[in-house]
């Protein structure tokens, strides 16, 4: 996924996108090790790794974490954080993410969002898969409910309301079906 | 700067740290001993006597001293065979038979090419060694690798098959017409015998098993590779989601792994024998396995316990001739240490 | 001269297969609560050694089968120690045991090499014996381990399958949480299931020495505990499937013997390498059973309340 340029955030990060005892610097530099190895792969640029999440997190506007202790003693919020700068700290064509602002402060949620809206702007595909309707409406261009594992709707934000969209996602039929 | 300080020695190597831990094996060691001569005791045999004359085969004189790094060659390898597969996650057993199958071809090209000059004779002997164990090792790596069956299981499976290849070949096709009695191939040529220490059994394989921890100890620090592999060490779904191809690297990994321990068999054809024997191996792949474990797979670990495992076979030596006990005896002091070990970490909310 | 060759397989198959059965079957119980042990070689060779030393020094066979039962039992429950409580990795745990068994039993086993027993008494088959050209007196006269065999087995299935015990058992080794979440204790359950199993391991052992081969040798097992493992998950957890891996092993390795006593123009090393490689490739082809019937919580360690 990496080599077709696209970004994943997932609903777990520590389980699913992290190696928990690694700090958030290997996490970044193994993150795309193509990247960050010298001399044909017989070295890790471990301090360009460590500038570039630096510079993630500036763009983002988040506080930094530690990045030098094994990832797993962050709190659940700052490895968020960091996967999410990880991610977002090389250009994307697409991005797919899960609940990504679950487990943030106020100040890191509209952080989060405004950067998804940047690369939204610069072209960039999001798939944001949420249930914060709030979130989903203000952000989205489009938006597809699925119940049961099927698309049961397709709609423009205008087009809909809060309160039908809920009846889809929990299965009792809209007005338009 | 602290920062890069602090990244380059992620290891805990505060010196309180690395005391603690030394001072912990210490601990661990001088528990095993003393439970050791306690069944020794009960046994009706004599520890007191057993360790006193250890102590003295080995210190009071340089022979019996030089032997104590002879015995660490071959185990040092084996153990950096089971300790970089350990890395993702693979338990190498196989180390045993690794090591055979790396002296089997090693003995195959020492009979085939024996025109060579020792300049260039030893490299290949190496190469076919090496070549030798990784072959052997590929077999359960391919197995494991599309998840077929558990290379736990295969690579202990394939350790009863290699000694068998062994002997069909020195009973047979490589048997060596003069010891009509003994089977075993004929001598090798001098260009294919590693050099000692004069006065010693000491052999560059020390040398090799020196290197081999060097790099291991290197690679899994500084190299891209030794990154990838330690995050599919510590979350394999998350690695693979990252791109580090898994598949390649298990099958690397223990072809590698092998090949070190085929290093291993090939230096005790070449250096400590001669030719191939039936009695090749002492259970130095066992061996390598109890040491890997034992200190976690850390380099330096390998090379203090391997000392520690050298004298333990002296005192099976000691016994076996003073006092009538089976050498196997030994196992029990290796397998109460990792038994103390294991019995050490509870681990919070990891499975298995 | 083709029948003399049957029937030496035959008996053959019956004898080598017997002791795998039992092993297999201890096996069985253990991993159906869960855990895996690798050191099942290792339980083999002190049954193997207790038994005979203690056959030698007292003279009885059956109190020498007796303590070799005990001995497996208590050297699992050292086992259990390290993966039950301690919860260490069980791979790393078993073969621990493994090593530790190979010197214990050597140091059992040391005095009595060489040593002449009567082993466990043969037991003729009434009837059959008495069959003129199937030289019956041969052919159908065991000891009674063999003819027990299969029976155990079947008290292991239904141990296994219609008691509360069994249930409880096989509970744990499916989902741990869930039954102590139901007020069974897992970790005494799993100390029950590694004690018995290691009964049946330590009998497995002891036919090898006191009835089989009436001698002892350090590591005269030669990776029989591993057959039996691969035995386990050929037999997909199933006490009365054992029975066909059993039989059929047996019978693989009789072949192999009487091959070899027949000269039969293979390398006997050949001939050795088959039960192995006959293990790969039973687990290659039946490896995928694993998924479909292994006991689901098999490996895992069960951490109490967390």
């Amino acid at each position: 996924m990496r080599r077709e340029g696209a970004a994943f955030i997932p609903e777990n990060p520590l389980s699913m996108a992290a190696v928990p005892n690694m700090t958030s610097q290997e996490n970044m530099a193994v993150n795309n090790t193509r990247k960050y190895s010298r001399r044909h792969g017989f070295f890790i640029d471990l301090d360009t790794a460590l500038t570039d999440l630096e510079r993630s997190f500036e763009n983002l506007g988040m506080t930094a974490p530690p990045f030098l202790s094994p990832i797993k003693t962050l709190s659940g919020g700052n490895i968020q954080r960091v996967i999410i700068a990880r991610e977002l700290a090389q250009s994307a064509e697409l991005i797919v993410a899960f609940y990504p602002t679950k487990g943030l402060d106020v100040l890191s949620t509209t952080a989060v969002r405004q950067v998804l809206m940047r690369f939204r702007d610069s072209g960039c595909g999001i798939i944001l898969i949420s249930d914060d309707l709030e979130e989903l409406f203000s952000m989205s261009d489009r938006l597809i409910v699925l119940y049961q594992g099927k698309i049961a709707g397709h709609f423009k934000p205008e087009e809909t309301n809060m309160v039908d969209i809920g009846h889809l996602m929990t299965g009792v039929r809209g007005q338009n079906g | 700067m602290d920062n890069k300080l602090g990244s380059l020695l992620k290891v805990p190597t505060s010196k309180k740290n690395m005391a603690e831990t030394l001072l912990r094996y210490l601990v661990i060691i001088l528990f095993t001993f003393t439970v050791f001569g306690l069944v020794l005791f009960i046994a009706g045999k004599n520890p007191i006597r057993a360790y006193a004359d250890t102590f003295t085969s080995i210190f009071g004189s340089f022979y019996g001293f030089s032997e104590l790094w002879v015995q660490m060659i071959p185990i040092m390898l084996t153990a950096v065979a089971v300790a970089l597969p350990s890395k993702i996650n693979l338990i190498n057993v196989g180390g045993e038979g690794q090591l055979f199958m790396g002296g089997w071809l090693a003995t195959w090209a020492a009979l085939t090419f024996q025109g060579l000059p020792k300049v260039i004779f030893i490299p290949v002997l190496m190469l076919f060694g090496f070549l030798g164990g990784a072959l052997w090792a590929a077999i359960p790596g391919l197995l494991k690798a599309k998840k077929l069956v558990n290379e736990t299981i295969s690579t202990l499976l394939l350790n009863f098959i290699a000694p068998l290849i062994i002997s069909l070949s020195v009973f047979g096709p490589w048997r060596s017409a003069e010891s009509a009695a003994y089977p075993q191939t004929p001598a090798f040529v001098d260009a294919a015998r590693l050099p000692v220490i004069p006065g010693t059994r000491i052999h560059l394989g020390f040398i090799f098993a020196i290197v081999a921890l060097i790099l291991f100890w290197f690679f899994m620090k500084y190299t891209k590779w030794g990154l990838e592999i330690r995050a599919i060490g510590g979350n394999p779904e998350a690695a693979e989601r990252m791109g580090i191809r898994l598949q390649w690297y298990i099958l690397i990994v223990l072809c590698i792994g092998g090949g070190i321990a085929g290093l291993a068999g090939m230096a005790e054809v070449t250096a400590i024998h001669g030719r191939l024997r039936i009695g090749l191996s002492q259970g130095y792949g066992y061996k390598g396995f109890l040491l890997s474990w034992i200190t976690g797979g850390s380099p330096i670990g390998i090379l203090l316990m391997a000392f520690v495992f050298a004298v333990i076979t002296s005192v099976g030596d000691t016994l076996q001739i003073t006092q009538g006990v089976p050498y196997a005896v030994i196992n029990i002091l290796f397998s109460l240490i990792l038994f103390v070990v294991l019995a050490k970490p509870v681990l919070k909310g990891k499975k298995k | 001269m083709i029948f003399i060759f049957l029937r030496g397989v035959f008996s053959s198959s019956l004898l080598t297969g017997t002791s795998l059965l039992y092993a297999t079957l201890g096996e069985i119980i253990v991993e159906r609560s869960g855990i895996v042990n690798l050191g099942l070689e290792g339980i083999l060779l002190i049954g193997a050694s207790t038994g005979f030393a203690v056959t030698a020094a007292t003279g009885s066979a059956s109190l020498g089968l007796l303590v070799a039962a005990l001995a497996g039992g208590v050297f699992n429950l050292l086992f259990g120690y390290l993966v039950v409580t301690r919860r260490a990795n069980q791979l790393a745990s078993g073969l621990t045991m493994m090593f530790l068994a190979f010197g214990v039993s050597a140091l059992i086993g040391r005095p009595y090499v060489g040593a002449m027993i009567t082993g466990l008494q043969k037991i003729p088959v009434p009837v059959l014996t008495e069959l003129p050209w199937v030289a019956g007196s041969t052919l159908f006269n065991y000891d009674i381990l063999v003819y027990v065999a299969i029976p155990v087995a079947f008290l292991v299935w239904f141990l296994l399958f219609y008691t509360r015990w069994g249930l409880s058992l096989r509970a744990v080794g499916e989902n741990p949480t869930a039954a102590f979440a139901a007020g069974r204790n897992p970790f005494f359950i799993q100390y029950q299931a590694l004690f018995v199993g290691g009964l049946l391991g330590g009998i497995g052992g002891a036919h090898l020495s006191i009835a089989l081969t009436l001698t002892w040798s350090e590591l005269m097992t030669a990776g029989r505990g591993f057959i039996a493992i691969a035995l386990v998950i050929f037999s997909k957890w199933h006490p009365l499937r054992a029975i066909v891996g059993a039989l059929l092993f047996g019978a693989a390795e009789a072949l192999q013997l009487q091959l070899q006593a027949r000269g039969s123009g293979i390398s006997p090393f050949i001939l050795e390498m088959f039960p192995y490689v006959f293990t790969l490739l039973v687990l290659l082809i039946w490896g995928g059973a694993r998924r479909m019937a292994a006991p689901a919580s098999l490996g895992r360690v069960f951490h109490g309340t967390e």
